[in-house]
């Protein structure tokens, strides 16, 4: 099954485009009561302005996003000293509100953490949790009885670089790289930074968060699942240490088509890595002969949380990434020969994100009219901004509408007062909370209660939902490409749950169908070969698609 | 490269400010100022410069200069006060109008520089440097027929073959590639090139738009060509960097490798 397209933008769905896409904060009726915690000192350690995962994901099985929030903790001591630093839980009871389930799940966790990553790495029917943090990172396995177990150093993932330093670990994804159907664990390592030796920074006698040019990079780690319950740090035969970035973000996708998942990781004020799976265990930086290191201009930018997906219905996944003022967001367009166009201009993005900052990210089609746009989660970098360089701390969430033919249009003013009340968001997760058939999207804000998004898009505009069950494959089907034919055309999109920044969405796959109320086809291509086909399906519904079908691991390294 | 060159517009269009004056007045005071100014002694201008402003607070140009002195310290709050007490005490003085949009424009804040920008435009319609800035800030928000507009009148606005001029082409040329006109765009830059045939920006656009057409040769030579120019806006990590990519596309793989390297190796001008 060709899973690549032939370079079509895919015709007008007859949506309105003066239908609105709308939010509703309801942050305030969630129940949800969480602040999150930087413990912002005079000295401005860079760990503070960075911390703020959120996860969406279904830890009870019951059908219902549930939501995680990472936690900062006490500085220097890197103590959770209180409840107040605990990660927490929150159960959707269905009704719009959650429950505060952290204690009995046993995931307040420990020390500074920053982003989480989910997925059932056990392949148990469970989702467990990978958490990123300063100098800790910690994983926790889901017991399936609403409890979690810390399990991390039993599966030899606490984190750890050459000379056994501990890194500072932003985020982490989960990613078959070896086909083997079993998730294997993605580490995204920033600064080679310590409290204990980190100096102050200044501006105008204003002590402020240094620039990451102040400090050296770290390696990215790799842990391949031995599918015993541990796993083995492969970094170094995979080559993946060879490549010493400022990691901000990760996604994965395949972008060649040559069935074997990469990576690219989003760097801060340094080149971008685009990691090539060569198939047999090792990976390539190819960002530069790609044009995805540098931008249009051959300036890095700084880079924060990104997504890898098809944006343009072509059938290739491209590549987003939110950045900061002045840098617009790169947008690169996947050319299909190995190499990607900065169209960040051309599209419009350039010249609506030229006053942002933004952190967390997300190509999603939020208005199910067929064409993935655009979120981004805007704050600028320093607490102190205004006093610094007399510009605002807190900023608005952006979302940009395709309007197809790689056309966006700026709609972030229009999507609600509370969409667009600035705050100091950070990471972001995307799924439906509702099961209405509408992407929500959950915020962190720093000091600050998160935003709970829900999608009041008044659009009739109809959808699917996949959701996948790996049985040969793993259980979640991460990496799955999913290609979907309608009467408008085709469409593509593949299992994630690695997207944004510190942030971890849902591994269901969305597609809005515009007004087909029918998908003519369905075509799965599971990352260890297997392929699957499923005609006329209905729209509007949440579909389980359960694997089924011959393995077909020719040449997949275990 | 935008700031750089609105700074670069701003000096030359400071150097046409009004005549000097004779006496030790406010006016001397400023007068100094400007001298000290140009002579890049900006410690000694801002001396100067607050000594005509104690006496005379609401001398327009002093207040400008003030600004444009502030900026460069980063002293960002102040440039902007001088700026609005410049065009309060006169609101018809287009010099404050304009660097009042070019303040705002240099600090992205784009909204805002259009109304000074188009009340210097019409307190001197014609002069292409505030019609130039509002092409350039309607191509910031993305108001593309508008900016293409304005990027029309200011080429008409300047002289034909004046560094000035090829500026605007640069410009002009350069935005019309990035929304993929690319006939047009490389027809600008090779008549930025005619006006003034050393403009590094103008050769670099060029190669670029070449790159685009698929005509690696000739971007390649172009490019090359840059390089051998004054930096003063496109950088030569830029130039190494399309150099790398053209000799890669033209299968000569030592020189795509040896720009690839110096691109490397030069400095990154990324800051946060």
């Amino acid at each position: 099954m060709p899973l690549h397209g032939a370079g079509q933008n895919r015709p007008s769905t007859g949506q309105s485009p003066d239908s609105p896409i709308l939010f509703e904060n309801t942050i305030g009726a969630s129940k949800i009561d969480f602040v999150l915690k930087n413990s912002v000192s005079p000295q401005r350690y860079s760990i503070e302005t960075m911390t703020g995962g959120v996860a969406l994901f279904d830890y009870n099985n019951d059908g219902l996003l549930d939501i995680f929030f990472t936690n900062g903790a006490e500085i220097p001591s890197l103590q959770k000293s209180n409840p107040s630093f605990h990660n927490r839980l929150f159960r959707n009871n269905g009704d719009g509100t959650f429950t505060d389930v952290t204690e009995k799940a046993g995931l307040a966790g420990a020390g500074y953490a920053m982003g989480v990553a989910a997925g059932d790495y056990d392949n148990d029917g469970f989702v467990d949790l990978y958490l990123a943090g300063f100098n800790r990172n910690q994983l926790f396995h889901n017991n399936g009885d609403g409890t979690f177990s810390d399990v991390t150093e039993k599966a030899g993932v606490s984190g750890s670089l050459p000379g056994g330093r501990k890194p500072w670990s932003v985020t982490a994804g989960w990613i078959d790289y070896n086909n083997d159907g079993r998730l294997d664990l993605f580490v995204v390592n920033y600064l080679d930074y310590s409290i204990s030796t980190a100096h102050s920074c200044q501006t105008d006698n204003i002590v402020d968060y240094c620039s990451p040019n102040e400090y050296r990079g770290t390696a990215n780690i790799l842990y391949r699942n031995n599918g015993d319950g541990t796993f083995t740090d492969v970094s170094q035969q995979s080559h993946i240490s060879q490549y010493v970035g400022k990691g901000m973000g990760v996604a994965f996708a395949d972008y060649d088509n040559d069935g074997f998942t990469d990576i690219f990781v989003s760097n801060d004020t340094f080149p971008n890595f685009l990691l090539h799976n060569n198939g047999d265990g090792t990976f390539t930086d190819v960002a530069l002969l790609a044009g995805v290191a540098y931008n249009d201009n051959g300036k890095t930018v700084a880079g924060m949380g990104t997504d890898f997906r098809d944006i343009d219905n072509d059938g290739r996944p491209d590549i987003f990434h939110a950045a900061m003022f002045g840098d617009t967001f790169p947008l690169y367009r996947n050319a299909g020969n190995g190499e990607f166009e900065d169209v960040t201009g051309k599209t419009g993005i350039a010249a609506m994100t030229n006053r942002l900052t933004a952190w967390g990210a997300g190509i999603f089609d939020f208005d199910n009219d067929g064409n993935k746009d655009i979120f981004v989660a805007g704050s600028a970098i320093l607490d102190n901004a205004m006093e610094v360089n007399h510009k605002p701390y807190p900023l608005p969430n952006g979302l940009y509408r395709n309007l197809g033919k790689m056309k966006f249009q700026d709609v972030s003013a229009q999507a609600g007062a509370g969409f667009f009340a600035s705050a100091a968001h950070r990471g972001a997760a995307f799924g439906d909370i509702n099961n209405d058939g509408k992407i929500d999207i959950v915020t962190t804000v720093l000091n600050g209660k998160p935003q709970l998004l829900i999608n009041r898009s008044p659009n009739h505009n109809h959808w699917i939902i996949l959701n996948l069950v790996g049985v040969s494959d793993n259980r979640d089907g991460l990496g799955t490409k999913v290609k979907i034919t309608t009467a408008s055309g085709a469409q593509y999109n593949q299992a994630t749950t690695a997207v944004g920044y510190n942030s971890s969405s849902d591994k269901r796959v969305y597609f809005g169908l515009g007004n087909a109320t029918v998908v003519d086809r369905i075509e799965l291509a599971w990352p260890t070969g297997v392929k699957q086909q499923l005609t006329n399906v209905m729209a509007d519904q949440i579909l389980t698609v359960v694997e089924t079908g011959p393995p077909q691991k020719a040449g997949a390294p275990k | 490269m935008i700031w750089l060159f609105a700074f670069q517009l701003a000096f030359g269009a400071a150097q046409a400010l009004g005549p000097a004056q004779y006496a030790v007045s406010p006016a001397q005071h400023y007068e100094n100022a400007k001298q000290d100014f140009a002579e890049r002694k900006f410690a000694e201008a801002d001396s100067e410069v607050n000594a005509a402003l104690h006496s005379s607070p609401y001398m327009v140009p002093a207040l400008v200069l003030k600004a444009r002195l502030a900026t460069l310290a980063h002293r960002l709050d102040v440039a902007k006060n001088c700026l609005i007490t410049a065009i309060t005490a006169d609101p018809k003085s287009e010099e404050a109008q304009f660097f009042l949009g070019l303040f705002y424009y240099t600090q992205n804040e784009f909204k805002l520089a259009i109304p000074p920008l188009e009340t210097a435009q019409t307190l001197s319609p014609k002069n292409p440097l505030p019609v130039f800035y509002l092409a350039m800030t309607h191509e910031a928000v993305g108001d593309v027929n508008k900016a293409l507009d304005f990027y029309r009148q200011a080429e008409n606005l300047s002289a034909e073959k004046s560094a000035q001029g090829a500026e605007i082409l640069v410009a002009h040329g350069r935005f019309l590639l990035l929304l993929g006109r690319t006939e047009e765009g490389v027809e600008k830059e090779r008549r930025a090139i005619e006006a003034d045939p050393d403009s590094r920006d103008a050769h670099y656009q060029l190669a670029k738009g070449l790159d685009h057409q698929e005509d690696y040769k000739n971007a390649a030579v172009e490019a090359e060509r840059a390089l051998t120019l004054p930096q003063l806006g496109t950088s030569d990590a830029q130039i190494h960097f399309l150099l790398s990519n053209l000799y890669r596309k033209l299968n000569q793989p030592d020189l795509a490798k040896a720009h690839l390297e110096k691109f490397q190796a030069a400095p990154q001008e990324t800051q946060r």
